[in-house]
């Protein structure tokens, strides 16, 4: 828009009044005879009658009566409106596919959701509602523990576990042979050692005739030897 | 030494009945009281009336106005004019009534109100329009109603104001605190709104 047009208007706005812009300016011209009818239209509306029933009421409300304020305080709690999900539910709940018109939908829900019954509350509940309120510690734990989130374990867990297994398996690999080898030595060692510093557990004796011989190893001597039993060499 | 009025005070044409009630607490409408409510009473329910668009809760908004004006006429220090100050409570008011309504009431039962409202008249009065005369113009107030009525809050607030009770854009400025520059804008964008609502209806009733 030019700039004269704009301060034209502007103008107007603030005090309306006649300029020359309208002369040279159609649009302008027509704009405001747009804006002369309607401030003519609003101006011209009748004021109201005020009702005496205000200066009732104001009177009431100066001596103390504020009953009127009151409901109009609670009536301007805000009602949440029924999100669309409970329309969808609904529908699932009788079975029906929304897919007719706002009227045939309302026909359908109207009598299946009168069907609802109000169900009085069963005996059982005043029992159970007894019971919770004698140990509520407890109904309160039992309520709450069994809602409470299952998590699954992380997957950090599964790596721990497998480098777990993997260690085990190196040690059984590598480190018990080790271990079997090192029990050998120690053993063939031991025995090694035994045997440097004992004396050997057999007397050697040299015998030039078998009458010199031990009764007991006589005859295996002879046989050794090769000399009949009884024959001295 | 005394302190200094504020300055409102000594241009404000209402500062000497508003200090008047200041010095006592209302507990009646009787005496200073009273005669601020019969100063203000039509320009209350006048905008009350334009904003919420009928005259039910024109009436609970109008007792709203009033009902805080009195209970807080202490609090009131001349900061601004008093007139913008009424202005002010009774435009708020109005939008809350009108909110709180909006569930109560259908559209269809909004409109019969405002016909019924309109132009009560004395068959007697032999300066009386002709009643043909008189219902078309009925007609016509009650269709420009409808077309304020379907403006956004701030903008109904504004052309009321502005073009119904007369206020210039200072008086506007000071009684909605907004700053002149957004008076100058939701009045143009009121009447951009206005050619969208207003201007079919009356090109309909001037031209038959």
């Amino acid at each position: 828009m030019k700039d004269d047009c704009q301060k034209h208007r502007d103008q107007w706005l603030h005090a309306p009044a006649w300029s020359e812009h309208e002369v040279v300016c159609a649009d302008c011209a027509a704009w405001t005879r747009v804006r002369v009818q309607h401030v003519a239209a609003l101006s011209a509306l009748t004021r109201p009658e005020v009702p005496e029933e205000l200066a009732l009421r104001v009177q009431a409300e100066l001596a103390g009566d504020r009953g009127r304020r009151l409901e109009r305080a609670l009536t301007s709690l805000t009602r949440p409106g029924a999100p669309a999900e409970l329309e969808e539910r609904v529908v699932e709940l009788f079975g029906q596919r929304a897919s007719e018109g706002d009227a045939t939908r309302g026909e359908q829900h109207a009598p299946a959701l009168g069907a609802l019954d109000v169900h009085a509350a069963p005996p059982v509940l005043e029992r159970l509602l007894n019971e919770e309120l004698a140990a509520a510690a407890d109904y309160r734990v039992k309520r709450f523990s069994s809602s409470l989130e299952r998590l699954s374990a992380p997957d950090a867990l599964e790596q721990r576990l497998q480098l777990g297994v993997r260690r085990r398996a190196l040690a059984r690999l590598v480190l018990a042979p080790l271990a079997t080898l090192a029990a050998a030595t120690l053993v063939v060692w031991l025995l090694v050692r035994r045997g440097a510093e004992h004396e050997y557990p057999f007397l050697v004796v040299r015998a030039t005739a078998a009458d010199r011989l031990d009764p007991l190893v006589r005859p295996l001597a002879e046989i050794l030897g090769g000399v009949p039993p009884g024959e001295a060499r | 030494m005394p302190a200094e009025d504020p300055p409102g005070m000594n241009t404000d044409p209402d500062a000497e009945l508003v200090l008047a009630c200041q010095r006592t607490s209302a507990t009646s409408l009787e005496g200073d009281y009273r005669r601020l409510y019969d100063r203000y009473k039509d320009r209350v329910y006048n905008v009350c009336f334009r904003i919420t668009g009928n005259p039910s809760d024109a009436l609970d908004a109008s007792q709203e106005t009033f009902g805080i004006l009195f209970r807080r006429m202490r609090e009131f220090r001349f900061e601004s004019r008093f007139s913008s100050w009424v202005y002010r409570i009774a435009v708020n008011a109005s939008i809350d009534v009108r909110r709180r309504a909006r569930r109560r009431l259908t559209s269809l039962e909004a409109l019969q109100e405002v016909r019924d409202s309109q132009g009560k008249y004395d068959p007697a009065d032999h300066m009386v329009e002709m009643p043909s005369a008189a219902a078309s113009r009925r007609e016509l107030e009650a269709e420009i109603q409808r077309a304020i009525s379907r403006l956004s809050p701030k903008l109904r607030t504004i052309i009321v104001l502005r073009y119904v009770e007369n206020l210039s854009y200072e008086e506007v400025s000071e009684a909605l605190r907004i700053s002149l520059g957004t008076v100058k804008s939701r009045l143009a964008r009121a009447h951009e709104a206005l050619d969208r609502e207003l201007t079919p209806v009356l090109d309909k009733h001037y031209l038959g």
